[in-house]
């Protein structure tokens, strides 16, 4: 990519005719030399993006290889073998369904909630609540994982849990919530919400004050009521938004928030039928072994699959933009 | 206008952006250093892009020895083993010995790598082809993936010539450390049987209070819970986490504590953690690998944890959260009873008293033999293979390892070094006395203050200094657990499977034992669908297969070295005999 | 001409409840933090969390700001995060207009070269080594240049511009305007919004990053903020982890001593912090984008 970049900083004469020629390589250089000046803005960060990603992308070849200290990245071929202890596991079903279901209600759900509370939130008039709320709401993206998971505990442990303490006060029953393995999707989901609305509707609503307030005003004039100007003018203009993130978050709906589960879930069995997804159950297989075959050919499954969900999906929605006459794919 | 209202913004932005560099740099000099640095790799990097790679050469070099002066050796520390966290503390101690070793002619330079994140940073560093010279390293399991990765370089042939190394750890533990062939580290050898000082530490002053202190067996145990249960209310009797929990008082998964048993489940035991399997019994001959759960022990272990479960003797939700422990949780404030420890008699007033009155100002903490091994009521193998080692880089230059290993051969040349690398610096650290004895000093932070325990340091146990108001008991339990003459020798130490044709069978089992076994640990779930679930996910993930090739690797070794087993068996054989002839009792009434 | 009113105020009357509710909702946990890293231990433990302060206890804070490392955190940090930012959002910029000029053709290719890195990786250690062969190793760039270029926001940045009023660019490009006219004239001022957003995140993503300062700084005599206060975490556990050591014998250290809960919870507070006084200044743009937005032509 930046051999075939590189000429076009020092465009030549001969260079410039040859692009009016109808050979494709011709033409590809004349768009390049065209739009030189915007190229020229990019190619820092494309630079870089090519340093920092592409070239150490040359070590996916440890996926296939028994990788020892002495032979780096020249270690003895061994096909698909690193690829058995996914793969290969008992326990496959299970956790490939667990990763996309979590992430499928983390998508959904958290969009939703995202959505709704900038729409909400653009609603609200009296700037200093607006601010204020915004504000607090941004607080739970600052908090990590391990004190949620010890603040979840105080809540819900069965001995010294709030709302045990609580549900025995009012004369019910302690009940053992970290033996409840239907209950997590939802707790998990709600904790997702919580995390990331506040951050996430920053972004809606940086689209939703962009927005041209002569729409609303026109609307105003035509007798649209504040509901109908959000559902008709503001909710479809955060259209592109939602399916650009969307269309991006499907690229890692293989990937489980290891975070989140390795200090809320953790050592706890027992919940491992709804909450073990691949990533925590791979660290669990290979605390012993680090073997960094294995860990490199699990993350080449996890991004493959991952690519092709989002290729399938932003093939949809380039068919289903196109028929709008817009254009919200990714590529 | 719009322009240049946001012309302005940016302005304002680009104002705030230098404001903030004004703020970072302002103060101490630190980090001016930092920016004067920053500017430099800058200009460095402006000036001449194709030099970046000569300046990476030459920041990847620095740890190789510089034209003239010491040779720089660099030792990656994983703190946390028993070291303290900060550099700040590390560092002037690496200066003395440096100091040290430079004045008595041995011109070496120590310089210690601290990894924040060894779990991730560790193997990274091997597999990036980093160079530093050796590492402290543990425990034995993690090492096997590092040696079957070709990260360690064998000391077989360069040991001998270290003549101070040699003599401290004694050639017989050495001997005991070789791994398939081959000596991967330098072993620290030193407590031959850690589980023998007992592994339940329980309130004594509320054992007094309901006149049955000191406790002695498990039928004790129960009934103090109960009491517990019954007098204290919103206490839990006995506290469990996934680290510590009641299994670790029996069977699995690495074959602590049951009488009947006792002597052929204890001790190194091949490959049994990984594999939910164990070699059935060596003393009586029966060499074969049997799965765990259909071990007397492992079941009455899981009875066990089920009934106190169900008694409400243990906490319902196992403890799972990162970075807390039971301890902290429960039995410090108070809110548990009892609880499972290593070495509980040692701890229980070394550490956990302390602790403990710091919220409960009248608590008193005692440990007990819960397997009367001390008393003469069982008796166990004898364990020289260690499970701390100082490891020696591969990628590193050979010279670079020779000086390594020149370093440990001064160290345990003299008991001042010794001291100097295990407690610190005298009268700044710790305040040495006679006899091998030391003093805390008053006004020195623990948590901050330089010490390393002999087993993260490469310097068996015995030239630890003993805190000076170490109790009889403390000493009786340090000997005993010490001298390999209280113990049987163990045939199959020597054996070491091949684990590297079965590692992926290995990381799948290994996930399957830790999902199936905390359940089971805390009592969570029935016995027996519990055991059922613990078979089938072990055997799912290929332990039967994993167990045939173990066994036929066995098999062999065992006729390869046949003349040694047999002569270490009938020596463990006799002693056994011994054991079991001889009134237990009056064991431990020789030994008063 | 309005419709009725009792609907709109039941409207406005339900967005206020909605928000105020999920605000009551993200602080709960936050204020429970903050009482619980200023209770003494003792209560923390034996008791567990509170609605009320109970024994008031500074003791945390003192903990996590002992000594110069978090001082010199501080610095590093603020430091990498201003200057981080800024470059981060010029090159991002600058590709993400590229990304979005419609007579630029091959933009669905750079797309692609883009989006490409967010899914594969060549993972850990050939990234280490890159890294170490760039010179980004044991100084300060290592915790800045690695995280430069997010392709996330290089597409919410795409995004932004792509829905800039078309209308406006035509006509520049038709008074002769070149690209990098538009770009700074045009596209910037108007896309000042998500402009603020970029940089609040990506600064927060400077500020909170640990994991660079972890695996890429070894002899260098600096650490980020992060760094120490994952190191303050792991003092603690390296406590715990030595007395419950295969063979541990005579180390007195009391656990105890170190309010441990309440430190996590100090921690937290203490980092949040500087990273929060960025957020009223990040939402004037919000605020004001709505009148950058009606100034047309």
């Amino acid at each position: 990519m930046m051999q075939l970049t590189k000429p076009t900083s020092t465009p030549t004469a001969s260079l410039v005719s040859a692009a009016r020629e109808r050979s494709g390589v011709a033409r590809f250089l004349g768009e390049l030399h065209r739009n030189r000046l915007i190229l020229l803005l990019a190619l820092p960060g494309l630079v870089l993006i090519f340093l920092l990603k592409y070239v150490p992308m040359f070590g996916i070849v440890v996926a296939f290889e028994d990788f020892r200290a002495q032979t780096g990245f020249f270690s003895p071929w061994v096909g698909l073998d690193n690829f058995r202890l996914l793969f290969g596991s008992p326990v496959l079903w299970r956790i490939v369904r667990n990763t996309i279901i979590l992430n499928t209600l983390f998508i959904v759900v958290g969009t939703i909630a995202a959505v709704g509370m900038a729409l909400v939130l653009n609603e609200i008039a009296q700037p200093l609540l607006r601010k204020l709320a915004q504000s607090i709401m941004f607080l739970p993206f600052f908090m990590g994982w391990t004190v949620v998971a010890m603040m979840l505990y105080g809540f819900f442990d069965y001995q010294s849990g709030m709302v045990n303490n609580l549900m025995q006060s009012i004369g019910l029953e302690r009940f053992s919530f970290y033996e409840q393995p239907n209950l997590w999707p939802g707790i998990l989901t709600a904790l997702h919400v919580w995390k990331t609305t506040g951050s996430g509707c920053i972004l809606y609503l940086a689209v939703l004050v962009g927005i041209d307030t002569q729409l609303y005003e026109a609307a105003e004039i035509d007798g649209a009521s504040r509901w109908q100007q959000m559902r008709f003018i503001s909710l479809p203009l955060l259209v592109p938004t939602v399916i650009l993130l969307t269309l991006l978050a499907i690229g890692r709906i293989f990937y489980g928030d290891f975070g989140m589960l390795y200090a809320i879930v953790g050592s706890n069995a027992l919940l491992y039928p709804t909450t073990d997804v691949i990533d925590t159950y791979i660290i669990r297989a290979l605390q012993t072994t680090t073997n960094f075959g294995m860990s490199t050919a699990v993350g080449l499954s996890q991004s493959v699959l991952g690519f092709i969900c989002v290729f399938g999906s932003n093939w949809i929605v380039k068919k289903w933009s196109e028929r709008r006459g817009e254009d919200y794919s990714l590529f | 206008m719009a322009s240049k209202l946001s012309r302005r913004d940016m302005l304002r932005l680009m104002g705030l952006a230098g404001a903030g560099v004004l703020a970072g740099c302002a103060t101490p000099e630190t980090i001016i250093q930092t920016v004067e640095k920053t500017v430099e790799v800058e200009v460095e990097k402006t000036v001449e892009v194709e030099k970046l790679v000569e300046v990476e050469v030459e920041t990847v070099v620095t740890a190789t020895p510089r034209p003239e002066g010491p040779k720089v050796i660099t030792y990656v520390d994983s703190a946390g083993f028993g070291v303290p966290q900060y550099r700040e503390t590390i560092n002037p101690i690496a200066e003395a010995l440096s100091e040290k070793m430079q004045s008595e002619g041995v011109n070496l330079e120590l310089r210690v790598l601290l990894l924040d994140d060894p779990n991730t940073e560790y193997p990274l560093l091997y597999a990036s082809g980093a160079d530093f010279t050796f590492a402290f390293d543990a425990p034995w399991k993690n090492m096997n993936a590092l040696r079957d990765q070709g990260y360690l370089r064998p000391l077989d042939d360069l040991v001998g010539d270290y003549p101070n190394i040699v003599k401290a750890i004694t050639p017989e533990v050495i001997e005991y450390n070789y791994m398939r062939g081959h000596l991967y580290g330098l072993p620290t050898g030193f407590y031959v049987a850690s589980h023998s000082a007992g592994h339940v530490v329980y309130r004594q002053d509320l054992a007094e209070k309901y006149g049955m202190y000191p406790l002695k067996t498990m039928d004790e145990l129960e009934l103090f819970l109960e009491e517990v249960k019954n007098n204290e209310p919103g206490m839990i009797p006995f506290g469990a986490d996934p680290t510590f929990n009641t299994f670790y008082l029996g069977a699995a998964p690495w074959s602590w504590y049951q009488p009947e048993e006792y002597p052929a489940k204890y001790g190194y035991n091949p490959g049994n953690a990984m594999i939910g399997a164990g070699i059935e019994d060596i003393i009586r001959e029966k060499l074969t690998y049997v799965d765990s759960e259909t071990q007397d022990s492992f079941r009455a272990q899981a009875e066990r944890a089920r009934q106190w479960n169900e008694k409400g003797y243990v906490n319902k939700d196992m403890l799972q959260m990162l970075e807390v422990n039971a301890f902290d949780e429960y039995f410090n404030p108070g809110k548990c009873a009892a609880i499972t420890y290593n070495e509980a008699i040692l701890k229980s007033k070394l550490q956990i008293q302390p602790a403990l009155q710091s919220y409960v100002p009248e608590g008193k903490a005692a440990g007990f033999d819960e397997n009367q091994s001390r008393a003469g009521g069982s008796i166990a193998f004898a364990v020289f293979k260690q499970w701390n080692f100082q490891v020696f880089n591969a990628n590193s230059a050979l010279e670079d390892t020779k000086a390594g290993l020149e370093f440990f051969d001064w160290l345990l040349g003299d008991q001042d070094n010794i001291d100097l690398w295990l407690m610190g610096v005298d009268g700044v650290n710790y305040k040495k006395l006679d006899n091998m004895r030391y003093e805390d000093l008053p006004d020195v932070d623990g948590t901050t203050n330089y010490r390393r325990r002999w087993y993260v340091a490469g310097v068996p146990g015995r030239f630890e200094r003993v805190p000076a108001d170490a109790s009889d008991e403390f000493l009786e339990v340090l000997e005993y657990i010490t001298n390999p003459e209280y113990h049987l020798p163990n045939p199959l130490e020597l054996y070491e499977p091949n684990r590297k044709v079965v590692e992926t069978e290995l990381g799948q089992m290994d996930a399957a034992s830790k999902e199936a076994t905390l359940p089971l640990v805390a009592g969570q779930l029935d016995p027996v669908a519990g055991i059922a679930a613990y078979t089938q996910a072990l055997d799912d993930a290929g332990r039967q297969e994993v167990k045939a090739i173990f066994q036929e690797e066995l098999d062999t070794w065992i006729t390869e070295n046949e003349a040694t087993f047999t002569d270490q068996l009938q020596r463990a054989q006799t002693k056994f005999a011994e054991w079991e002839a001889g009134p237990h009792a009056d064991w431990l009434e020789s030994r008063k | 001409m309005r419709r009725s009113k009792l609907g709109e105020r039941l409207f406005a009357g339900a967005n206020y409840t909605v928000v105020t509710l999920f605000t009551v909702f993200c602080l709960l946990p936050f204020y429970l933090l903050v009482i619980s890293s200023l209770t003494d231990q003792k209560v923390l433990q034996l008791d567990g969390y509170s609605l009320w302060p109970r024994k008031f206890s500074l003791e945390a804070y003192k903990w996590v700001l002992r000594g110069k490392p978090v001082l010199v955190g501080y610095q590093v940090s603020t430091f990498v995060t201003v200057v981080g930012t800024f470059l981060s959002v010029v090159l991002m910029c600058g590709v993400a207009y590229a990304l979005s000029v419609k007579k630029f053709k091959f933009r669905n290719q750079l797309s692609f070269y883009i989006y490409f890195t967010m899914v594969f990786s060549g993972g850990l250690i050939p990234w280490f080594i890159t890294c170490r062969n760039l010179g980004l190793y044991d100084n300060i760039w290592a915790l800045i240049v690695p995280m430069l270029m997010n392709p996330w926001w290089i597409f919410i940045l795409r995004n932004y511009f792509n829905g800039l009023p078309g209308e406006i660019m035509e006509s520049a490009v038709i008074d002769g305007a070149s690209d990098w006219t538009i770009l700074t004239r045009i596209v910037l001022p108007l896309s000042m919004p998500v402009l603020a957003t970029t940089a609040l995140f990506v600064a927060v993503g400077y500020w909170n990053d640990w994991w660079h300062g972890v695996i890429l700084l070894d002899f260098a005599d600096f650490r980020p903020l992060q760094v120490i206060i994952l190191r303050i975490i792991n003092s603690i556990r390296a406590i715990r982890q030595a007395m419950a050591m295969e063979g541990g014998g005579a180390l007195a250290i009391s656990s105890a001593q170190i309010p441990a809960k309440s430190i996590r919870m100090a921690i937290v507070v203490v980092t949040i912090g500087p990273i929060i006084l960025l957020y009223p200044f990040v939402q004037r743009y919000f605020i004001k984008g709505l009148t950058v937005g009606s100034v047309k032509g």
